[in-house]
């Protein structure tokens, strides 16, 4: 006997749908409704990229060079970890890989943005170590590929305390690196402009290696092609680190005679008063020092040798080129075309109109930098002569920066 | 100590920098430089590379100077235009959060005053066209519409409105799909009644007229539905806030403790409140709510363009059902010339026409008196053809008849005699449905048409009134093109008998009023004596000749009713009427039953409902529906039945429960357990005493 539930519902099956005028017919019992919307549809097993690179992920037909593994990439995508350790490790094993390279090969013409976009940000990272061991893979990365680092990797080792600067004698004109300054010198700037005091006080030893003047064989003075890295921040961002000194030591663009205020001096040096903050305020003047000598010096014009203090207090002498062939009258650069490779790039003729946004100032040469500095001139000598008051080291290290600002 | 504790504390602490920066932003400017030049630095990051990561530290900063920008104008003069162009250039990559806390801080900076409205929306809406990220669309255009709003309350900020509306006009020309985002905005904006001018309706008219479907869709639903939604919109908004604060402010009263700082803060509230009625109540005394369809600069030059694109582009049946809804609509407001549009609804009328009766509906909204009957004729004939026959279901069938009257009550010249008394046999079908249908055709034709009816149709009224014309010569037969026009204002012989009774009633009430001069008079005058002049004949009255002067009043009254036509064309010639006036007569002609003798009286800006022309067709319910119905009687009532074990009040246990619960072994040997009947005989004899014993004390 079969149930008179079961009877209704096969009953049903069969019942013919009544059609009611003005609605629409009710979808049969079988219907299945096969539309799906999607934005894209992927389909993985038909990829174009999938040829090119092999099964393993190794590129087909090239040799593994030790920048371009699985390991390496992984390794820069470590450099956004979360923990400080991991991100330390990373840094190192970047800096391992980048010399082995530079021991191994010749030129291949690697692509190093990929190293130094990841590493960048990283001058602003809050641990102490990390920033340490991002100095030393920066430092790498200055070398151009066949040169040999004239400092052994032993005495690289105290580079995280304070009292260590990083010797510049042997930086060349082709740094691999000068290609990727305007990237770096936002976060050096930011670093500068911190809020972390820490973070501050390291910042000019990341601009220590920027503002060192190269001394490669390929410089010349006419300066038609000079990608050192001194030179690219010294022509587009002249103006703006010389702002960011400002912040840096807590001066005020208007010339007022108050005293610092307790707050910008207690960021400036961590603390505002004891030894670490007295070490930290040397550091930085040796940095504006160099910065002001080697953009205002035309180079192996104005100075045979620049001379800086050591942080031991030995001088440190950096040999300048005396020009080959003094033929040239000194103004003749003036009358003829101009060295550079983008002479009016400060007219701005082919950005969008609103830069007002990045104060880019673009100081070719000298005499531009010259410029710029006399309106800076009258807070910076009165900054300076407060530190020279203090007297000791930091007062002759102020005195001497007076000195180079002025010639 | 504690003040360099504090300065030590201040780079990092942002929150509490603003608030000493409010306070007192001179002495604060260090401070503020120092943190002005770090954002500076972060936003040169990510004016480079915008998809820099822990973008948290950089929210906070823009959030802490947009908070302070108006304190320090001359350092942040740059600050509004940067954060336009970076959100401009880089939102696709910025991140999310980020991105939110921009167009936060931009729109706190609007609110301090630093930007104008329309510079924040020149920044806005550009993105909102082309991101997407939906998130990021929905915060921008919820604050579009926050904006003009703020910007339109109190007056009406024309600069503003103006410079929107530009911009959703450069969006429709464009003539790509972002063009949806203008009519969103302007429907929005529209519901709310910020938006209620020509210019308004103009945009969604050049929506409706666009290339795109989606849009054009958009635009034809605003005409079709955004007044009934302005309208709904406006009475929640009116009925709900300002009963409940009234409620909660005596509550509290009530409740707290009785301070004069509470009275006054309760006393301005209620001010407050009263002026905000005021003020809407002013609002909406100016406000003249025209509705869209109303507003159209060039009716026949939409409706013409419109049902070319209905012709034109390829829409599914909805839209086209939709589009045609419109196109009749606007047909039927401003009764316009659309001829194309009734062969192209010929096509559409069977009835296995999905959705058919809403296309039966845009039929009949589609005709007006001014349409040529030629045009409409078809129509008619095809209807009755396909719909009314015996060879279809009830409802078909009457649905066919009431669509063929709705059009015909416009146009009552489009149909042939014959087929209308064709059409009227129909009242002697079976289904109710179909009866009905064809009995108002019926009376619709007693009305305006009696002589195309068959004789018996017509009607006792409807006869006579046709035999009158044909004695006196005059015919009242509908002709094309001439319209019967307004002659007078309906119900004004109420009035004016009304006003007649007021006057009579009046003079009563003065017969009764005792005149103080008349004793002066007739002592003054010859002491009480009358002149009597012997030329004159004198009408000395008796008792008889005041009863005929009764009658004669009598007569005055019934004739005062039968010329109170007379009358009434007398008040409109002598008499400017007053509103109170018309309220009077509005009153009266309710009295009379004049609107309901009349039946309501059909206009030609009605819409006619398509779930109506089906008529009153009753389906056998599902046990679903069966069961929802009965549920919906129930709603609201308590259950029947026994209220036995239900507390109404939360209180502890009764005593009887109590013994309810008690062991029964505890209870086996009571008296009360055991009976009378265990009882042994002394102990009856004793309890029978002492009842005695009792009674004789009570004293019985």
């Amino acid at each position: 006997m079969v149930s008179a539930r079961k009877k209704k519902e096969k009953k049903k099956d069969f019942q013919k749908t009544k059609l009611k005028v003005g609605k629409t017919a009710p979808k049969s019992n079988t219907h299945t409704d096969l539309s799906f919307k999607a934005k894209t549809i992927s389909l993985p097993n038909q990829s174009i990229v999938k040829g090119i690179t092999g099964a393993g992920g190794v590129p087909v037909g090239s040799t593994v060079s030790p920048l371009n593994n699985e390991d390496f990439k992984h390794h820069i995508l470590l450099l956004k970890h979360h923990s400080a350790g991991t991100r330390k490790e990373a840094l190192i094993y970047l800096t391992n890989a980048w010399n082995k390279y530079l021991a191994s090969s010749d030129d291949l013409g690697v692509n190093i943005k990929p190293i130094v976009d990841a590493a960048a940000p990283l001058v602003l990272d809050l641990s102490e170590k990390v920033r340490a061991e991002l100095l030393l893979l920066l430092r790498a990365l200055c070398f151009e590929p066949g040169q040999v680092d004239p400092v052994p990797a032993n005495q690289l080792s105290d580079i995280s305390k304070p009292k260590f600067t990083l010797k510049p004698e042997f930086y060349t004109a082709n740094s691999p690196l000068s290609l990727h300054i305007p990237n770096l010198a936002l976060y050096i700037h930011s670093a500068m402009t911190h809020i972390t005091p820490d973070i501050r006080a390291d910042s000019t030893k990341f601009l220590l290696l920027m503002v060192t003047p190269a001394t490669g064989e390929s410089h010349t003075f006419s300066h038609s092609f000079d990608l050192s890295i001194c030179s690219v921040l010294q022509r587009q961002y002249w103006a703006k680190t010389l702002n960011c000194f400002f912040a840096l030591f807590g001066w005020s663009h208007e010339k007022t005679d108050q005293q610092l205020t307790m707050s910008s001096s207690s960021v400036t040096a961590g603390l505002a008063f004891g030894k670490q903050a007295a070490s930290v305020k040397k550091s930085f003047l040796e940095c504006l020092q160099l910065f002001l000598r080697s953009g205002l010096s035309e180079f192996g014009v104005k100075y045979k040798e620049i001379k800086l203090l050591d942080a031991s207090g030995n001088d440190v002498v950096i040999e300048q080129r005396q020009p080959e062939n003094p033929l040239f009258h000194p103004m003749s650069r003036l009358f003829t075309q101009p060295p550079n490779s983008d002479p009016f790039l400060h007219l701005n003729l082919f950005k969008s109109t609103n830069t007002s946004a990045t104060t880019t100032s673009i100081t070719e040469d000298v005499e531009a930098r010259n410029q710029v500095l006399k309106t800076y001139l009258g807070s910076l000598h009165h900054g300076l002569e407060l530190l020279a008051k203090e007297g000791g080291e930091i007062g002759r290290l102020a005195k001497k920066t007076i000195e180079v600002s002025v010639c | 100590m504690a003040k360099r504790k504090r300065a030590a504390l201040l780079p990092t602490n942002i929150a509490l920098l603003q608030n000493l920066v409010r306070r007192d932003p001179p002495s604060y400017k260090e401070e503020f430089l120092l943190q002005y030049q770090h954002y500076e630095s972060i936003r040169d990051i990510y004016m480079n590379s915008p998809q820099t990561e822990n973008s948290e530290e950089f929210g906070d900063l823009v959030g802490f100077v947009a908070q302070v920008a108006s304190c320090y104008p001359k350092e942040t003069a740059n600050f509004p235009d940067e954060l336009s162009k970076l959100i401009l250039d880089h939102h696709q990559h910025l991140d999310e959060d980020l991105r939110e806390k921009l167009i936060q801080s931009m729109v706190l900076l609007k609110n301090k005053g630093v930007i104008t409205p329309e510079k924040l929306i020149a920044t806005l809406f550009p993105i909102l066209l082309i991101t997407g990220s939906k998130q990021l669309r929905t915060q921008i255009y919820s604050n579009i519409v926050t904006i003009v709003k703020g910007a339109n309350t109190g007056s009406k900020a024309q600069k503003l409105n103006k410079s929107v509306q530009a911009l959703l006009f450069n969006v429709l020309s464009t003539g790509e799909s972002s063009g949806l985002w203008a009519t969103k905005l302007t429907r929005e904006l529209w519901r709310r009644g910020i938006w209620d001018d020509s210019r308004t309706v103009e945009i969604m008219a050049q929506a409706t007229l666009h290339g795109e479907a989606k849009i054009a869709i958009s635009g034809v639903r605003f005409f079709l539905g955004a007044d009934k939604e302005r309208e709904e919109a406006n009475a929640e908004d009116s009925d709900s806030d300002a009963s409940a604060e009234i409620g909660a402010l005596k509550h509290r009263l009530q409740i707290n403790k009785n301070s004069r700082k509470r009275g006054r803060k309760a006393e301005s509230a209620m001010n407050k409140l009263l002026k905000k009625r005021k003020g809407n109540g002013g609002v909406s005394a100016t406000y003249l709510n025209f509705s869209a369809l109303h507003l159209l600069r060039d009716p026949q030059g939409f409706a013409d363009q419109l049902f070319t694109n209905l012709c034109k582009y390829r829409y599914d049946l909805e839209q086209k059902i939709q589009i045609m809804n419109l196109v009749s609509r606007m047909i039927g407001t401003h009764k316009l010339t659309v001829l194309g549009i009734y062969s192209h609804f010929l096509k559409y009328l069977t009835p296995k026409q999905k959705d058919v009766t809403q296309i039966m509906a845009a039929a009949a909204q589609a005709s007006h008196d001014l349409v040529p009957p030629d045009a409409i004729t078809p129509m008619i004939r095809k209807i009755a053809d396909e719909f009314v026959s015996d060879g279809v279901s009830a409802e078909v069938c009457s649905a066919g008849i009431n669509t063929i009257r709705e059009i015909l009550a416009r146009n009552p010249l489009a149909i042939e005699a014959p087929l209308l008394q064709d059409l009227t046999a129909y009242k002697g079908s079976k289904a109710k449905a179909v009866v009905m249908a064809a009995r108002s055709l019926v009376s619709l034709y007693r009305e305006v048409a009696p002589e195309m009816l068959a004789r018996k149709d017509r009607g006792k009224e409807a006869s006579m009134a046709m035999s009158a014309d044909a004695k006196a010569g005059t015919s009242s037969r509908l002709q094309y093109g001439i319209e019967k026009g307004q002659t007078g204002i309906e119900g004004l012989e109420l009035l004016a008998k009304w006003k007649a009774d007021q006057v009579q009633e009046e003079d009563d009430e003065k017969a009764w009023e005792v005149d103080s001069d008349s004793d002066d008079d007739s002592d003054d005058s010859e002491s009480g004596w009358i002149n009597i002049e012997d030329d004159k004949e004198y009408n000395i009255s008796d008792s008889e000749d005041e009863e005929e002067l009764d009658d004669e009043a009598k007569a005055a009254k019934a004739q005062a009713a039968a010329d109170a036509a007379a009358e009434a064309q007398n008040i409109m010639a002598t008499k400017i009427l007053t509103p109170a006036d018309f309220a009077k007569l509005e009153e009266l002609k309710a009295q009379a039953g004049f609107d309901k003798l009349m039946g309501k009286k059909l206009t030609n800006e009605d819409e006619v409902d398509a779930r109506g022309l089906i008529g009153p067709v009753k389906y056998k319910q599902l046990r679903e529906e069966r069961i929802a119905q009965a549920q919906e009687g129930r709603e609201g009532r308590e259950k029947f039945g026994s209220r036995k074990g239900k507390r109404d009040a939360p209180h502890s246990t009764t005593n009887r429960e109590k013994a309810r619960k008690k062991n029964f072994m505890m209870t086996i040997h009571k008296k009360d357990v055991q009976g009378k009947a265990k009882r042994s005989l002394i102990e009856k004899k004793r309890l029978l005493r002492a009842h005695i014993d009792k009674q004789k004390k009570k004293g019985f």
